[in-house]
């Protein structure tokens, strides 16, 4: 590591996500949820009939639907309080240098700009309900590839193949907060990837939620076609506040033929979040799935990013750590369906739990009759640091073809007293010890990342280590 | 010994070239084994001898590019691993796979069930199985352990000569590691095979160059491979010279060949 | 120690008259009534279909003399018998003892019970025997409850055979309650061979004190419909418990396990093993809960499960669940779901042995297995006559192999 990053770790702080603008002059609709409300804003949005009536079908079925009763508590959220909307005053630009100051000095915070010049393709950042910057590099576009807000594609020559796919794979009825997405969904990318294509650099999108008491329900939707290859990052952060916030974004990937999409995440929401979100995947013959995901924040995490190989030979790696501190209660994990021939899923997961906090891990693999030799193998660690925090593992298994190999295998355990005698004989101090083996553990993961974000997260997992443990 | 005439040949392998995944590992091997006879084949590591049983044996993990291989008047290169067993060929393994869930006693009487040369029913089988346990110094409890699982390297040796003598093949390709095998295991070995040949006079095919294995026996032929080449082949005092002089002469042989 | 306790296990435990609460089932007018069963403490997703099971609870006529009881120490039955379970393990079992079915499948067996015994095993330095034939000759129910008080030092054995002849119909049950005190040493063997016809709920619930040790070893062989709970309390410093299950499903048997392995004494072990072969239409669902408990530190808790499936219409849903509220813990799961290894089918393969064969080898291998395993000759009997209704087959030595 170079001597400039290793000044980053040491200068990091709490502060570099917990900031907070003010909302003068911001639109937002009314607390809570009712049919006014969904059409106001579709009317702000002046969308398509189908749409507007394609959330009020969905408010109805959100209306109809009850809340789970296997994760978290979700009590703490009053959706009668929510605000679902909130425009920030500006227009999506596509230079920073028309961003309004306060937004721009906040994704400027957050390294975003930076990171743009540095090694992204294209750039999404969406502050509140609204995208407020979108851009994508000449050469990426110049190859057909298309990167913009997923509203503005709705009017234009991509609008049938939106209307084709949206909500097609995460339909209203998947559950409570699908519904209520469909309902009050509000901005968010459109991928479109053409046959053929590689990016050779990543396009990212960024997701902050600065007001108060609002929600952020933001829509993605990647098209990668046959033979195509993306590695797409999303990040999310958010100041904290003593109110409920929520976060019930909704990510659908279309995977085609021999392509491949690497969907990487570094999800850090402030502690007062419910992050209610949902994520899935389809892959077409011979593509790959590649999830790279890294929960850190919220309040209350349900996050299942799911899989379905539909085409023979597809597959799906899946590699997540989580990091319950205290306050948080993690449910992570993942869902993954084989449906064809010869496809196959690889699992790694590692969660770690501390000063109370909760960490669930949560899966579903479900092998069908048609998925003749397939292959899984699921494998999750979990790590306790100490004895007022838990840890959970429940994954379900459901496999119903013959020629299958599945394998799973579990552990939960602490640091071992070996591993910490054997590093402080050697002169290293308590605390930088564990620190040091919470990163091995998380190094499986960590490495998965792009450079800039595997730092963040040593960095993250290094503030949540510090004082922990001695 | 006598050379074996065309009537006589049990196991004939004809310009047989094989690869694992995309790398070529025998390379045009022609050779045969007669009724009756016993076989040395020998070579440096990784030369590819093994390899050459396993394709005899036909493993899916060999794929034969060319050539045939012709056991027992019938060609069966592209057969079944179970139907070459059942025609009568036998594979020792260097490391027996373990087989949980399956004990050893219900393995055995399924394989004798198998074998339509075998006459080895109710009272029959047992009293066989205790014969040769009793042969191989075998502990009578290992019938009910599960196939291989938890056994030493030497007591899995005794389960693969168990099922030898079982099993009476006409062609038994015996697979030794060339190093680490120790005395005792060593000494099963020749007493399997000493009673093997006295049970039903079957062919060996040894892959070997371990002495004591072959002191007492009288080879027919020797081969020897080098990278997957064939390169001599000569009677069972090429094993003494072998052992003497190490396969120096071969290897710069089949370089010079190769050049 | 908390009162309620005492109520809970007069409740649940009081047996009934064979006939009472009859609902004629042969008015097709009136539903069978159905029983939630087998709901693990965490549950998960909904649409998986595994957060608990159903089975239809007839009420069916008692099939006569079909549950007996034999031991070397004595037993007392009816009122009574419970009442003195109650009292004796009323310093020690602090709550109602869970066997796993929940609460109403629990009450339901308990109602339903044909036979009723309880039993207080002493420490007199002797190895104690109970064995149980739930083994129904004529069509109806016959389920057995047990409670046992196993004295602090004591040893028992408990076999529990259920069996039922070639064809017929019915339901067989077993409900065992066991508080295992200080010291004291528990094996359960269970052997069930029920034909076709039958259906078989079983309910183990299991309390142990300190250094308490309970071995169950279960063989699940036959019937078409077996719903298994098994609960035990681990509460005991350095108690152990070790379960060890091997089922077979053939033809279109559906099999449902709950099982949870609370462990909340400090340094306790406990051990989950199942392995299982499934053919043709058949189907199980095993939840394996590991849970350890707030307080339970020095404890290791461990899952393993081998699943076979040698069949593309045979399901396999398994659910492993650690749950860990303690830091100096150690809980591992490992579970290996599918076909014979390639690498085990090219050496069997090597013997002479078509992939049929081998399969049917596996199927065999267990049965095999359950016969050098059991400890009478009735248990061996109802082996051999299960392999001869279902394989076609004698699994003797001393018979002719069957090809």
């Amino acid at each position: 590591m170079s001597e400039q990053q290793k000044a980053q770790i040491d200068d990091v702080d709490r502060s570099m996500y917990d900031f907070k603008k003010s909302e003068r002059g911001y639109e937002r609709v009314s607390e809570g949820l009712t049919p006014d409300i969904v059409e106001e804003i579709s009317a702000k949005k002046n969308e398509p009939t189908w749409m507007r009536d394609f959330r009020l079908k969905s408010l109805e079925i959100y209306n109809n639907m009850s809340v789970p009763d296997w994760g978290p508590s979700i009590d703490g959220l009053d959706m009668d309080h929510i605000v679902t909307y909130v425009k920030p005053n500006t227009d999506q630009k596509s230079d920073w240098e028309h961003v309004p100051d306060d937004i721009k000095d906040t994704f400027e915070r957050l390294g975003i700009p930076q990171a743009e010049r540095s090694y992204l393709a294209g750039v999404g950042a969406q502050y509140d309900s609204e995208l407020v910057y979108h851009n994508v590099q000449d050469s990426v576009a110049g190859e057909g590839v298309v990167y913009s807000g997923i509203e503005e594609a709705l009017h234009g020559e991509y609008a049938d193949l939106i209307r084709s796919h949206f909500m097609h794979l995460v339909p209203p009825t998947d559950h409570k907060f699908a519904a209520l997405h469909g309902a009050v969904w509000s901005g968010g990318s459109f991928v479109y990837v053409p046959a053929g294509v590689t990016l050779d650099f990543p396009l990212q999108s960024y997701f902050r939620l600065n007001a108060k008491g609002a929600g952020q329900f933001e829509h993605t939707l990647i098209i990668v076609e046959d033979d195509a290859d993306l590695h797409f990052i999303e990040g999310c952060s958010a100041p904290k506040y003593n109110v409920a916030n929520l976060h019930a974004g909704c990510v659908e990937l279309y995977v085609g033929k021999r392509a491949h999409l690497r969907y990487s995440t570094i999800e850090n929401w402030s502690k007062n979040m419910y992050n209610l979100n949902t994520k899935r995947a389809m892959v077409d013959e011979g593509g790959s799935i590649e999830w790279v995901s890294g929960s850190f924040g919220s309040h209350v995490s349900y996050l299942y990013p799911m899989s379905i190989l539909k085409g023979r030979k597809s597959s799906c790696d899946f590699t997540g750590i989580t990091f319950a501190g205290k306050g948080q209660d993690l449910d992570t994990g993942c869902k993954v369906v084989l449906a064809a021939p010869e496809t196959s899923t690889s699992v790694q997961t590692k969660s770690l739990s501390k000063d109370g906090g909760v960490s669930t891990f949560r899966s579903g693999v479900t092998v069908t009759k048609a998925a003749e030799h397939a292959n899984v193998s699921v494998s999750c660690q979990s790590l306790m640091l100490d004895d007022i925090s838990r840890s959970d593992t429940i994954p379900a298994m459901d496999v119903r073809a013959e020629h299958v190999n599945v394998g799973h295998e579990a552990s939960i355990g602490r640091i071992g007293d070996d591993m910490m005698y054997y590093l402080m004989s050697r002169g290293i101090s308590e605390s930088e010890a564990s620190t040091m083996i919470v990163n091995g553990f998380a190094n499986p993961v960590s490495k998965e990342l792009p450079l800039e974000y595997a730092v963040e997260m040593n960095n993250l997992i290094k503030l949540e280590m510090e004082g922990a443990i001695g | 010994m006598t050379k074996a005439n065309e009537s006589d040949e049990l196991l004939s392998v004809s310009h047989v070239s094989a690869s694992a995944g995309d790398k070529m590992i025998l390379h045009d091997v022609t050779c045969s084994v007669g009724q009756g006879q016993i076989h040395v084949l020998m070579g440096p590591n990784g030369a590819g001898k093994s390899t050459l049983g396993h394709v005899v044996m036909g493993s899916s993990a060999y794929t034969v590019n060319k050539g045939t291989i012709v056991f027992a008047d019938k060609d069966i290169t592209s057969a079944g691993v179970d139907a070459r067993s059942r025609a009568g060929l036998f594979m020792s393994f260097q490391s027996p796979i373990e087989v949980p869930g399956v004990p050893l006693n219900s393995f055995l009487k399924a394989i004798v069930a198998q074998h339509d040369n075998l006459d080895l029913k109710g009272k029959r089988y047992k009293k066989r199985i205790a014969e040769i346990m009793q042969q191989l110094d075998m502990d009578p409890s290992y019938l009910n352990r599960e196939l291989n699982v938890g056994f030493s390297g030497g007591e899995k040796k005794k389960i693969e000569m168990l099922q030898l003598l079982l099993l009476q093949p006409k062609l038994a390709i015996l697979d030794e590691t060339d190093s680490g095998l120790d005395v005792d295991a060593l000494d099963v070995v020749s007493r399997a095979i000493a009673a093997y040949r006295s049970s039903c006079d079957g062919a060996l095919l040894i892959i070997t160059h371990n002495t004591r294995i072959l002191r007492d026996l009288s080879i027919d032929r020797t081969h020897v491979m080098v990278n997957g080449h064939l390169v001599a082949e000569g009677s069972g005092l090429l094993v003494n010279e072998i052992n003497h002089d190490g396969y120096g002469r071969f290897i710069a042989e089949a370089e010079a060949d190769q050049q | 120690m908390k009162t309620n306790a005492d109520t809970s296990l007069i409740n649940q435990a009081s047996p009934r008259p064979a006939m009472n609460n009859q609902i004629s089932s042969q008015d097709s007018a009136i539903p069978v009534p159905t029983l939630a069963i087998n709901r693990p403490p965490a549950i998960t997703w909904h649409h998986l279909a595994m957060n608990e099971a159903c089975v239809s609870a007839p009420a069916l006529g008692s099939a006569k003399d079909a549950v007996t009881y034999k031991s070397d120490i004595t037993y007392a039955t009816g009122d009574r018998a419970l009442a003195a379970f109650k009292e004796a393990c009323k310093s020690y079992a602090s709550s109602t003892i869970e066997t796993g079915v929940g609460p109403d499948a629990d009450q339901w067996l308990a109602d339903q019970a044909t036979e009723y015994v309880s039993l207080d095993v002493p420490a007199d330095g002797h190895d104690h025997q109970l064995d149980i034939d739930i083994v129904p000759r004529l069509d109806g129910r016959a389920i057995a409850a047990t409670d046992i008080v196993v004295e602090p030092d004591a040893h028992l054995t408990v076999t529990i055979r259920i069996d039922s002849p070639e064809g017929g119909a019915g339901l067989t049950g077993s409900r065992l309650r066991i508080v295992a005190l200080d010291r004291s040493v528990v094996e359960i063997q269970q052997l069930q061979t029920l034909d076709q016809g039958w259906r078989h709920i079983d309910a183990l619930g299991i309390v142990e004190a300190d250094n308490a040790r309970v071995h169950v070893d279960q063989l699940v062989l036959g019937s078409s419909e077996v719903t298994m709970g098994l609960s035990s309390d681990v509460r005991g410093y350095a108690a152990r418990c070790d379960v060890d299950t091997r089922y077979l499903g053939q033809n279109a048997t559906k099999i449902d396990f709950n099982y949870v392995l609370h462990q909340r004494g400090k340094q306790t072990q406990c051990t989950l093993i199942a392995n299982g072969i499934l053919t043709g239409h058949a189907s199980k669902l095993l939840r394996g809960t590991i849970d350890l408990v707030h307080g339970c530190k020095g404890s290791v808790g461990r899952e393993t499960e081998t699943v076979l499936l040698t069949s593309e219409h045979a399901v396999n849903k398994t659910i492993p669940v650690i749950l860990c509220d303690e830091e100096d813990v150690q809980g591992d799961h490992g579970a290996t779901i599918g076909h014979i290894n390639p690498a085990q089918m090219e050496y069997m393969q090597t013997r002479g042995l078509s992939i049929d064969r081998i399969e049917h080898l596996f199927v065999r291998s267990t049965l095999d297995y359950a016969r050098a395993h059991v400890a009478s000759d009735a248990a061996r009997t109802s082996i051999d006559a299960l392999a001869k209704r279902t394989i076609g087959e004698s699994l003797d030595d001393d018979e002719e192999v069957i090809r």
